[in-house]
């Protein structure tokens, strides 16, 4: 749970703070270019610069669960690191607020960046996964179908394509969702500070 | 890594989210919606050959004291619970009736009449006080949790945060004001707008002041002015007031041809 | 209470209202007493007739009807024989007698106990 991240052992906040970076670092900066508009590279050095301020700023434990999500949280300090950064350097042309306000609800953007980092770190787990279990071809399957790019092979297509029966294509596939789904919910639980987040970030995470 | 596509995104969420039904015998026939602590889904039961609501939850306790919260409460303005079970990826489902229909939030529309509007806000009361009568309270009741079928029958769903042994009903009672404001038209007479202001000691007292406004009686919890009154009289006997008023005509007329 | 007693009651009230107003009519002040009597007789016995329909058949406008249409035979019976001065007051007796019987009618079929079992329409 992310709550070792004021852990007393320096080696359990340091892991925790892996995880948590390694979680929130792309939803941050993939946010900062679609809600504020910032270039790429303007975007990389304010997220750098907002986890370095969080490490020091301790803003991670002032967060109450009982207020709300964790991400949402993490959102709003970013949105107010943001504003603060602009208007203290007076640099506001470099920032458009306009785009910023009209823009798409901010919290539905953050959370699908949050769900595509989620999701992107099981997928990768999955990989990992499927290799120690020699299911390979079960991953291999399932990239072929779940993760087309455009229209998807039939399940025929894919049977013929690797050799095997199609009620075999439908098992890979059930298969490899199930440990997706239980890679992302492993990671969700890893990234939750209590059981009752952990629950409600579930929720979130599988809504679309 | 590269990030996920957008259509990929949605994709993996969506058949993520689906429930594994391989060990259980239904098959899959489509979503219905969110609730408030899992997803609902339409699904085919191989065995009767017809379609139930199969709902699913991650937290396995949850789910269970869901569906026996449910189970408990037989009446007609609750869904039935079927069975309970766990799926191939350990999340934990139950079955129940499926209701085809809306919500309260799409069944009350700006033409909708005083009269169906109060029986839907009855129908949802007299469930509630059922359950009440039973210990359970809803805790979170709303326009979205209620569902009007075809047949026009109400059904309150989304047991998930019910808690039973309770004698602690407030939020519900605060809930169910706030539907009957949600139901009422927007000029709702000033005896129906008290009723959903005031704060009831039971689910059955706003249910008897409901059926007093709809007689034509006076309800406890609005005080009348004389005029009130006399206006809730003439519309309760217009017939009489119709017949004096003949008369009185009828002597006036008499009266007309005595002088001329 | 019961119906045919609701309609006695109305009856009785009602027809010496009804009969009251003759004190507008000059020419038969000097009867009052008469007039009176002869309305709240007639009042009862429309009443009564209508309680007793009342328990056999639930229907405010049959009800309303048949006090209407007693009203207005007894009425007709009263004004049909001459009065004192030798007049007959047809349309002045029996119009009101007419829709006095229609209250008595409508208040024996809303008021009263409800009987048992009855013909509903």
């Amino acid at each position: 749970m992310l709550a070792d991240i004021d852990s007393a052992q320096p080696e359990l906040r340091a892991a925790a703070w892996d995880r948590f970076c390694e979680a929130y670092w792309q939803p941050a900066f993939r946010y900062l270019t679609r809600r504020w508009g910032l270039p790429t590279d303007r975007a990389e050095d304010l997220t750098q610069e907002f986890f370095t301020g969080l490490l020091s700023k301790e803003v991670v434990e002032r967060y109450e669960p009982a207020r709300g999500s964790f991400h949402n949280y993490l959102r709003v300090c970013l949105d107010n690191y943001v504003r603060s950064r602009f208007t203290a350097q007076k640099n506001a042309a470099a920032l458009d607020f306009d785009v910023a306000d009209s823009s798409p609800n901010p919290e539905e953007i953050f959370l699908r960046e949050w769900q595509r980092e989620i999701m992107s770190m099981a997928l990768q787990d999955l990989e990992a996964f499927s290799g120690e279990r020699h299911k390979d071809v079960a991953f291999q399957v399932f990239s072929a179908y779940d993760l087309a790019v455009e229209d998807r092979p039939s399940y025929e297509e894919l049977a013929l394509r690797f050799g095997i029966p199609t009620t075999q294509v439908t098992n890979f596939l059930a298969w490899s969702r199930r440990e997706l789904r239980r890679l992302a919910l492993e990671r969700l639980a890893s990234l939750s500070m209590t059981e009752g987040e952990y629950h409600r970030e579930a929720r979130r995470l599988f809504a679309e | 890594m590269k990030p996920l596509a957008d259509p990929i995104l949605s994709h993996l969420l969506r058949v993520t989210a689906e429930p594994d039904l391989s060990s259980t015998p239904y098959r899959l026939a489509g979503h219905i919606g969110q609730g408030g602590m899992g997803s609902i889904w339409e699904v085919e039961d191989s065995r009767l050959d017809r379609r139930v609501a199969l709902k699913v939850l991650h937290n396995g306790t949850a789910i269970r004291e869901e569906a026996k919260t449910a189970a408990t409460l037989e009446h007609p303005g609750i869904a039935p619970v079927y069975e309970t079970g766990l799926l191939e990826d350990g999340r934990s489902y139950y079955t129940m009736r499926l209701i085809r229909g809306k919500t309260l939030a799409e069944a009350i529309t700006p033409e909708l009449p005083l009269r169906e509007r109060l029986r839907l806000w009855l129908s949802v009361a007299e469930t509630l006080d059922f359950a009440h009568s039973r210990g359970v309270h809803h805790r979170d009741l709303k326009p979205d949790n209620i569902l009007v079928g075809d047949y026009g029958e109400v059904v309150v769903l989304d047991w998930g945060i019910a808690e039973r042994n309770s004698t602690n009903h407030g939020d519900d009672l605060a809930a169910l004001a706030r539907l009957l404001s949600y139901c009422l038209p927007p000029k709702a007479a000033k005896p129906l707008r008290a009723i959903a202001e005031a704060n009831y000691d039971s689910v059955r007292q706003a249910i008897k002041d409901v059926h007093r406004f709809q007689d034509g009686a006076p309800v406890s919890t609005y005080r009348e002015s004389i005029l009130e009154k006399l206006w809730r009289w003439s519309q309760n006997n217009q017939a009489l007031l119709l017949l004096l008023f003949a008369y009185a005509a009828a002597k006036l007329f008499l009266v007309f041809l005595r002088w001329t | 209470m019961k119906k045919p007693i609701v309609g006695l009651l109305a009856g009785l009230i009602l027809g010496l209202l009804d009969g009251a107003t003759a004190w507008f009519t000059p020419a038969v002040r000097d009867f009052m007493a008469s007039i009176l009597m002869g309305s709240s007789f007639k009042g009862m016995v429309v009443g009564l007739l209508s309680g007793w329909f009342a328990l056999k058949v639930k229907s405010v406008p049959m009800g309303v009807a048949l006090g209407a249409g007693l009203g207005l035979l007894f009425a007709y019976f009263v004004a049909a024989a001459p009065s004192e001065t030798g007049e007959h007051y047809y349309l002045q007796i029996m119009l009101p007698g007419f829709i006095t019987g229609g209250i008595i009618g409508f208040l024996t079929q809303v008021k009263g106990q409800e009987p048992a079992t009855r013909t509903g329409a």
